[in-house]
């Protein structure tokens, strides 16, 4: 009879996470050297129409998963505001601190104080300039069920999230970004924790996104929607995709399929084509600062 | 006709294709004008543009306002006192945690937060002589919080995983190899800086030089954000310009751009023509925004630069120059 203590219950549970995201290497899909072809080659078939509607130099039109969801007429994660939110709310907030938490624990292995160190996070960025202001506008009270609910979400981050191997090559806050149409549509997008790098014979790359509120179907469409960029960025498609729920310390994970990437494609291009008849205007979440700054300098940096 | 080409998007391992690029064996003959000439070409071009507006304080030219005044937009935003963020601070930290990694560290992270303890801690008593770049990235990353400083680490480590990950490291470090390249030219009269920066210059095989002339045996890598632009060329052959200006090093027979965010690498080859068209929109760049760049003087600090030789007889790592060993930035003189 073995006899579990609370530590061992812990290695085991993060041994687990671990195996969840690295899935079973023997699934694992060999890299079609022709789909990441295809699939640029299908969204440009697609997008081609739009060039004639957006000058040389014109604003482009941007896409990325609140625009997709837009498209969709699904009224996106609540707990991220949807996408016609015009203020920050408080789970807007509590799912930008747990992010920016998520992001230290990985990068050094540690929390101290979680609400304090969160918000020296966010007050450092400017994307995240909004939620920052409204977190200082927040009464006593609201602030500190805020921070009650960031500490105990932080506490699940670092009793269940083991140090990532560094032949992993962990990075987080992975930008993507897909010009289409010579740079007329912009696919982009920025992920948690990417692990792994992409090899030529097998699929190798794991995707995941971190949520602090509760199940939402959007979460399998945002990750297949990075999935689809990777695929096209670096040529081979991910092997996992996962979601890890900060509030319950529960993860969702899954393996990369063509049919997925191909479905995607398809409402790549609905989106792209229903902003294009709807003036592209570009859809920001109600938090950030205007990404598309920082996503059309391709100046060194 | 300046030589531009693209890596297939599609090329695998991306690593092996961008490194072959960056250490072809060059191909073509650089016959660039001497520094002399090139210099009364910069004057030249530049001085109508700086003729109409008083010159306040330095304007550095960069890749960044380059890209600013090609794309038609004003560079207002770049024009106010440099600070000290994130962003700006992940590839200074990153190229030292990629010299700690090409020295044999195994762990990137563990490298990184080092590296951000060693500046934090490093010349205290100078930590108030605000025009050092060390200095006050020193001061800046002590006045951080944890929770900021973390932000800091995760974002260097990202820039280094990218430059880790885009080259075949082990065919790169059998050449001496300078990670961290930047070539600083001043042109005193107008206080017009051109910085052009590199992440990394490796030396090439000489190639045959038979009735062809000296060919160039440098090439340089540069990483940049977002995705490239018609403007890129141009910005990655300011590089080439600052080191044809300064001619302290052999001018690189080409620039290899990887733009790691969409998976695109450009290889741009240097020749006259190249490094007219980028004199050309420097000019074109003082000339859209004179009177803002010089109402607020525009500082940029230079970042460090250390050298990694590694001999091929021997294995040998040299030894980075001191910062008090580093030389004095070129000076651009009157034709």
């Amino acid at each position: 009879m073995s006899v579990t203590t609370p530590r061992q219950t812990r290695d085991v549970v993060r041994r687990d996470l671990l195996l969840a995201l690295r899935g079973d290497r023997s699934k694992r899909s060999v890299v079609d050297p022709g789909l990441a072809g295809g699939l640029r080659a299908w969204l440009e078939d697609g997008v081609c129409a739009l060039g004639a509607c957006i000058p040389d130099g014109g604003r482009p039109i941007v896409i990325d998963k609140r625009s997709l969801a837009m498209c969709a007429h699904d009224p996106g994660d609540p707990d991220r505001g949807g996408h016609g939110s015009p203020t920050p709310t408080v789970a807007m907030a509590c799912g930008a601190l747990i992010e920016t938490l998520f992001r230290q624990l990985i990068t050094t292995g540690r929390i101290q104080e979680p609400f304090a160190e969160a918000r020296a996070a966010l007050a450092c960025q400017r994307r995240y300039r909004r939620i920052s202001a409204f977190i200082d506008s927040l009464g006593d009270r609201q602030r500190r069920d805020l921070a009650t609910e960031v500490e105990r979400q932080a506490g699940i981050l670092v009793r269940l999230w083991p140090p990532i191997p560094p032949r992993w090559f962990p990075r987080t806050q992975e930008r993507l970004c897909v010009p289409l149409c010579g740079g007329r549509v912009l696919l982009v997008g920025i992920v948690d924790l990417m692990v792994g790098v992409p090899m030529s014979d097998r699929a190798s790359v794991g995707l995941v996104e971190v949520k602090s509120g509760e199940r939402h179907h959007s979460h399998r469409t945002d990750l297949s929607f990075y999935a689809l960029l990777e695929t096209i960025r670096s040529g081979a498609p991910p092997s996992r995709l996962a979601t890890f729920y900060a509030r319950t310390g529960e993860m969702d994970s899954e393996d990369v399929t063509e049919c997925s990437l191909t479905s995607m494609v398809e409402r790549v291009i609905q989106a792209a084509l229903g902003l294009a008849r709807a003036g592209h205007r570009r859809v920001r979440g109600p938090g950030m600062e205007p990404p598309e700054r920082r996503a059309l300098v391709g100046s060194s940096t | 006709m300046t030589a531009i080409s693209s890596i297939p998007s599609m090329a695998f391992p991306k690593a092996r294709a961008i490194t072959d690029a960056l250490l072809a064996p060059p191909q073509t003959t650089i016959n660039l004008r001497d520094p002399q000439s090139l210099r009364a070409e910069v004057a030249a071009r530049l001085q109508p543009e700086l003729a109409r507006s008083p010159a306040c304080g330095e304007l550095r030219v960069d890749s960044r306002l380059l890209h600013l005044a090609c794309s038609g937009r004003s560079p207002t935003d770049l024009l106010g006192p440099f600070e000290w963020s994130p962003d700006a601070a992940r590839r200074p930290i990153g190229l030292e945690v990629v010299r700690a990694w090409v020295a044999g560290t195994s762990s990137l992270s563990a490298a990184t937060a080092d590296v951000i303890e060693r500046i934090a801690s490093r010349r205290r008593s100078h930590a108030r002589e605000a025009k050092d770049a060390d200095a006050t990235l020193s001061f800046w990353l002590r006045s951080l919080p944890a929770g900021a400083r973390g932000v800091v680490q995760a974002e260097a480590l990202r820039w280094a995983t990218h430059l880790i990950t885009a080259l075949d490291w082990p065919a790169i470090t059998q050449r001496p190899v300078t990670i961290g390249y930047s070539e600083v030219v001043t042109e005193p009269r107008s206080n017009v800086v051109i910085a052009g920066r590199a992440d990394l210059r490796v030396q090439l095989d000489r190639g045959t030089t038979e009735g062809r002339g000296d060919l160039s045996a440098a090439a340089f890598f540069v990483m940049g954000g977002g995705h490239p632009t018609s403007s890129s060329p141009l910005e990655l052959g300011l590089v080439a310009v600052a080191s044809a200006l300064a001619r302290r090093d052999p001018v690189p027979t080409r620039v290899v751009g990887w733009w790691p965010e969409c998976g695109r690498a450009l290889v741009v080859g240097i020749d006259d023509e190249l490094v007219s068209s980028t004199i050309g929109a420097v000019a074109s760049a003082l000339s859209r925004a004179p009177s803002l760049a010089f109402t607020r003087p525009y500082h940029r600090t230079r970042p460090s630069a250390r050298t990694i030789h590694r001999t091929r007889e021997t294995g040998a790592t040299g030894a980075n120059p001191r910062p008090d060993e580093r030389r004095r930035p070129a000076t651009l003189r009157r034709p």
